[in-house]
């Protein structure tokens, strides 16, 4: 048994950032110390899309994008959706309102359809949760589009909250739900669609900023964790950078040659 | 007055722009084109292939992008076809399967290239990048026949090639990302691959040129007008070339003018509140 | 026990696949390439289940006759219908390529088609020089709106070589920045997801 020649360095990072994250996870279980995040307009933003909804009584309208859950880029950008998803359907389940979501992938709607139902369980009213509160539309990207356009338009939306792993169809949500007036409020990491969503929306959680408010939404001390750990690993990023900068402008390969070591 | 002057219905921009993409394909106004350097990249590293050196194309768009892909996949293809590369071609989108038959005989089948031989379709792939990976170990396992049901191992092309890391190169046409392809077989093989993606993709794919992780990428229907002028033989992407342009500039002119309205009504408030 | 057995599978499937990535282990490597096959056969079911949801979802409401049952009607009678030329007379046939050349694409293109103007009203809504960071984000939309089409080099030579390098320097370094991050927030949330640490995956809360 040996470690393929090559992967060494990245292999140790690998191990390095495991055991960074779950050392940072098990002291934020351990410790009650609070978390402090800075400001995210996005986050803030939440609450007045339920207080809209509730208000005028026009349903709120959540979608995940067309990312599935088992894909390794895409799984974790709809699993931070789902945070949101969680805290929203707990939301609207206590006040009454209205939430319509829609899916393309089949992975994503089975545990979303579940995160929802869990949010009405929790609110003590699981008798108000509807098929049509979680609806899976279609695998293909551009009718799964039109088909979640056709329902924001029908039910009248106030709110459009686009949380998770988008393709082209992102701009067509969120033009739609401009024409409609609703509120909108954004989030992905995916730097090709980021400037649609940035532009078309209300507010938007740019890159890790997602995670973040899946996070303090939740509440979960776990996700702090891997927040943290994930900082310390930029952190280490960075120095890299900097020293390799340094080194490489002078002639030296030593860091490449680490890197590829 | 004002502000609906500077700030036109929405109509009236959708009407604006269907006029002035509609003019120049019906008037071509035979604007240059110029190839840029990730087209130059591509173009040149194909043509320092040998005859006879493999390559495997991966369909990874579905129908809705196929207007801005498909001429990319063809000009590519003719490429290959006309350098004698052998092609193994699969997609990883189930709608794509008729597609990507319609493209190896559009320019692989019109060449007269044998099929089995010179050219394989091997079709429709479930699992994206797990299969990605699996092909890694085996292509014949993941695929067992080609799209017509053919045992994969009588087709004279698999005589020399059993798994990933036996092909040349990789082309990689793709809607989603360039990622899972970077991960299963450069990070893991070296294996080269050239990326056609959609023109919003082009920017973030720039660092995985520079480090050396893709040969190139060629950028939406732009990228496909380059390659079809350097093979010379004009196609979609090129008689679409003006229609973007006047489009571009319609948006560019819109956009000045509704900053015009933004500044005259600033300093109208200015004004009144003076 | 119904959450246990998940996550231990997760467990030893997610590390297995990512050691086999780096560990040379002749029963590891044998494995991953088993375990690998057997994702894709996982995704295929996938796919089989997305058809069954959009059943028992449509089918109800036309039972019912509420709502969108015409629409719901229209979609359950083409996606049977398509399931069985396909399956039945094989993808070349005439019914086949009728649904596909002559309704799928036509329409997923037009769709998609529908972008162009989309984001022309939206950037025609959203790009004002209020201060100076939004006054540079205009000028180099503006710039690279010209050199990425054909009417840019025609105007002035400059445009496509500045273009350029604010694509190659600016933009190359904060997409680095993306992805770095981006993979970071990736390897934690998955390494969440594999030691168990985290069963969102599973439904329901943690």
């Amino acid at each position: 048994m040996s470690i393929i020649a090559g992967k060494i360095f990245s292999f140790l990072v690998l191990i390095l950032l495991s055991v960074m994250t779950v050392v940072m996870i098990r002291r934020m279980q351990k410790s009650d110390e609070p978390v402090d995040i800075r400001r995210l307009a996005g986050l803030d933003a939440l609450e007045e899309v339920v207080g809209r909804a509730t208000e005028t009584g026009r349903p709120i309208h959540y979608n995940p994008g067309i990312g599935s859950i088992e894909s390794a880029s895409t799984g974790a950008r709809v699993l931070g959706g789902m945070e949101v998803l969680g805290w929203l359907s707990y939301q609207c389940a206590r006040y009454d309102t209205r939430l319509i979501s829609t899916y393309s992938s089949p992975s994503s709607y089975a545990i979303a359809r579940e995160v929802v139902r869990n949010g009405y369980v929790q609110a003590g009213k699981p008798e108000n949760f509807k098929e049509e509160t979680a609806q899976f539309l279609s695998n293909n990207q551009m009718a799964f589009a039109m088909g979640a356009i056709s329902i924001m338009q029908r039910e009248n939306i106030a709110s459009n909250v686009l949380i998770g792993s988008y393709g082209a169809e992102c701009l067509l949500l969120a033009e739609a739900g401009n024409t409609l007036g609703a509120i909108q409020i954004s989030g992905d990491t995916n730097a090709y669609q980021l400037p649609f969503l940035i532009v078309t929306c209300d507010y938007s959680l740019i890159a890790e900023e997602l995670f973040a408010a899946g996070a303090v939404l939740s509440n979960n001390r776990d996700v702090y964790g891997s927040l943290i750990a994930q900082d310390y690993g930029k952190i280490i990023a960075v120095a890299l950078l900097v020293v390799g900068t340094v080194l490489v402008t002078f002639g030296n390969q030593a860091l490449i040659q680490l890197l590829s070591w | 007055m004002q502000n609906r002057l500077f700030n036109p219905d929405k109509r009236i921009t959708y009407l604006l722009l269907l006029l002035v993409m509609i003019f120049p394909l019906i008037n071509p106004l035979g604007i240059a084109i110029k190839p840029s350097e990730n087209t130059l990249l591509a173009y040149n590293y194909v043509e320092g292939l040998q005859p006879g050196s493999t390559m495997i194309l991966f369909i990874d768009f579905g129908m809705g992008q196929s207007a801005e892909l498909t001429p990319q996949v063809i000009a590519s293809l003719k490429h290959f076809s006309d350098k004698g590369l052998k092609l193994f071609a699969a997609t990883q989108v189930p709608e794509m399967s008729t597609a990507l038959t319609g493209y190896l005989a559009e320019t692989y089948g019109a060449a007269n290239k044998e099929y089995g031989v010179d050219y394989v379709d091997l079709g429709y792939f479930a699992g994206a990048e797990s299969a990605i990976g699996a092909m890694g170990d085996s292509l014949i396992d993941v695929f067992k026949a080609d799209v017509n049901g053919t045992d994969l191992t009588t087709l004279p092309i698999f005589k020399s090639i059993t798994k990933l890391p036996d092909i040349n190169v990789m082309f990689a046409v793709t809607a989603s990302g360039t990622i899972p392809f970077i991960r299963q077989a450069n990070a893991k093989f070296g294996m080269p691959i050239i990326f056609s993606v959609n023109a919003v993709m082009g920017p973030a794919n720039v660092p995985y040129v520079q480090s050396g992780q893709a040969v190139s990428v060629l950028v939406g229907s732009t990228g496909a007008a380059e390659y079809e002028t350097l093979i010379n033989q004009p196609g979609t992407a090129s008689a679409a070339m003006d229609a973007q342009s006047l489009a571009h500039l319609v948006i560019i002119l819109l956009i000045v003018w509704g900053n015009i309205g933004y500044f005259l009504e600033q300093r109208r408030n200015k004004e009144k509140n003076a | 026990m119904k959450r246990t057995i998940p996550i231990v599978i997760a467990f030893l499937v997610g590390m297995g696949l990512m050691l086999d990535n780096f560990i040379t282990f002749a029963p590891l490597n044998t494995a991953a390439v088993s375990v690998r096959s057997w994702l894709v056969i996982i995704a295929l079911f996938s796919i089989m289940v997305a058809a069954l949801n959009l059943l028992l979802v449509h089918i109800p409401r036309i039972k019912r006759r509420q709502g969108t049952w015409v629409q719901s009607s229209v979609l359950v009678v083409f996606m049977l219908l398509t399931i069985l030329t396909g399956v039945f007379m094989g993808t070349k046939n005439a019914v086949y390529s009728t649904f596909y050349n002559g309704i799928l694409t036509p329409g997923s293109t037009t769709v998609n088609s529908l972008l162009a103007f989309f984001i022309a009203s939206a950037a025609v809504r959203t790009f004002r020089a209020r201060s100076l960071e939004s006054s540079l984000l205009l000028l180099t939309a503006i710039l690279l709106m010209l050199s990425n089409v054909t009417i840019g080099n025609a105007i002035s030579s400059v445009i496509p070589v500045m273009g350029k390098w604010v694509t190659n320097v600016p933009n190359a370094t904060a997409q680095r920045g993306l992805i770095i991050t981006s993979s970071l927030a990736f390897v934690t949330i998955n390494l969440r997801n594999i030691l168990g640490l985290s069963t969102q995956w599973l439904g329901g809360k943690d």
